[in-house]
């Protein structure tokens, strides 16, 4: 079910597009806005971005990290919200799970919007063109407002959660969920 | 018949050609791949960190190992699953690669880290299950899982890098 958020943008858009026979560039694309290619341009030439393409490690090192990060953050966040729902890890209440898990999951935001910039400054042309960066953007800023602003309130659920507590956990891994399908979509669209 | 005859044979399958050439259920695949590493990893990393002690230092091993072993086994249960297909689709790749190699070794250490663990320190979790930090062997056990299994997440994705 939550899988349907990033198809439906991703895919959704696709076929509306070719129901019309629109044969400009991807919905939600940044190449939609054609403003934004100046910026894109620039980094492109930028010499750190020629340096990242003059090498075969830099790639796949930083990648794979960002990989890494993002599955000790999405796992750690499962964790979170699995107790939420109420489906596993009932002995310690949200509040003791999240206490144990904060710094994980402030690091791992660290480390994937660093390794995450420099996969962006590595290719800026495709990800200019991408169906699937431009909605995880803005699915990325979504979940980074939602989880340092409503998220913290897991902290006060010592004793009981309160029936919000599992829209909460619902919210926070549709974002999540959405940010890596897209993610992981950029290499296909 | 060879291993690499072996791989030839199920890469000219139909359902090996099928899955590789799917545009939908490869792309499904390799994401639920990804979902099932963090379903898996974050649990282990608990329970290595408990071990190490690192983490939940206050509560007992078993009381951290039931809570979150039972989430590592679904994780494992989806990455075996989807993995499995995955090397079903591109046999003759992963035959190539030097990183398969490596994470195939990297799986079979950390299966048999485990292996030794349960056999031997992890039966008489009772006489250490509150200490802090535990006993040398069941923190050189953690310290194995979180890297073996960091290094068959790396050798994994190096391996569809073709480098």
């Amino acid at each position: 079910m939550l899988a349907l958020i990033p198809f439906l943008l991703i895919h959704g858009f696709r076929w509306a597009a070719d129901a019309a026979d629109y044969d400009g560039p991807a919905r939600f694309a940044f190449a939609q806005f054609p403003s934004w290619f100046p910026f894109f341009a620039w980094m492109d030439e930028t010499r750190i971005s020629l340096y990242i393409k003059s090498t075969t490690w830099v790639f796949p090192l930083v990648e794979t990290i960002h990989i890494l990060a993002l599955a000790v953050l999405l796992g750690s966040l499962f964790l979170i919200d699995l107790r939420l729902l109420g489906i596993a890890i009932r002995k310690w209440s949200p509040a003791q799970i999240l206490e144990q898990l904060h710094s994980f999951i402030n690091w791992s935001v660290i480390i994937i919007l660093i390794t995450g910039v420099i996969l962006f400054i590595a290719e800026p042309r495709k990800l200019f063109d991408s169906a699937a960066f431009g909605p995880k953007m803005m699915i990325l800023a979504l979940a980074i407002i939602f989880q340092y602003t409503l998220y913290p309130q897991v902290r006060n659920m010592r004793t009981r959660i309160p029936i919000w507590g599992r829209l909460l956990a619902f919210v926070s891994l549709s974002l999540w969920f959405s940010v890596a399908v897209c993610g992981r979509a950029i290499g296909f669209v | 018949m060879s291993v690499l005859a072996w791989c030839q044979w199920l890469q000219e399958g139909s359902i090996s050609t099928a899955i590789r050439e799917s545009t939908t259920f490869w792309p499904v695949l390799e994401g639920s791949h990804l979902i099932g590493m963090a379903l898996m990893m974050a649990p282990v990393m608990m329970y290595d960190f408990r071990l190490i002690g690192f983490r939940w230092k206050s509560d007992p091993v078993s009381k951290v190992k039931w809570s979150f072993l039972p989430i590592t086994f679904f994780g494992f249960a989806l990455m075996v699953s989807t993995g499995v297909l995955l090397f079903w689709s591109e046999p003759l790749k992963c035959y190539n690669s030097g990183y398969f190699r490596i994470k195939v070794v990297a799986l079979i250490l950390a299966g048999l880290n485990a292996l030794v663990f349960h056999s031997t320190i992890d039966r008489t979790t009772a006489q250490w299950d509150t200490a802090s930090p535990p006993p040398f062997r069941a923190r050189i056990a953690g310290i194995m899982s979180l890297t073996l299994w960091t290094a068959v997440i790396f050798a994994g994705r190096y391996t569809a890098y073709n480098l």
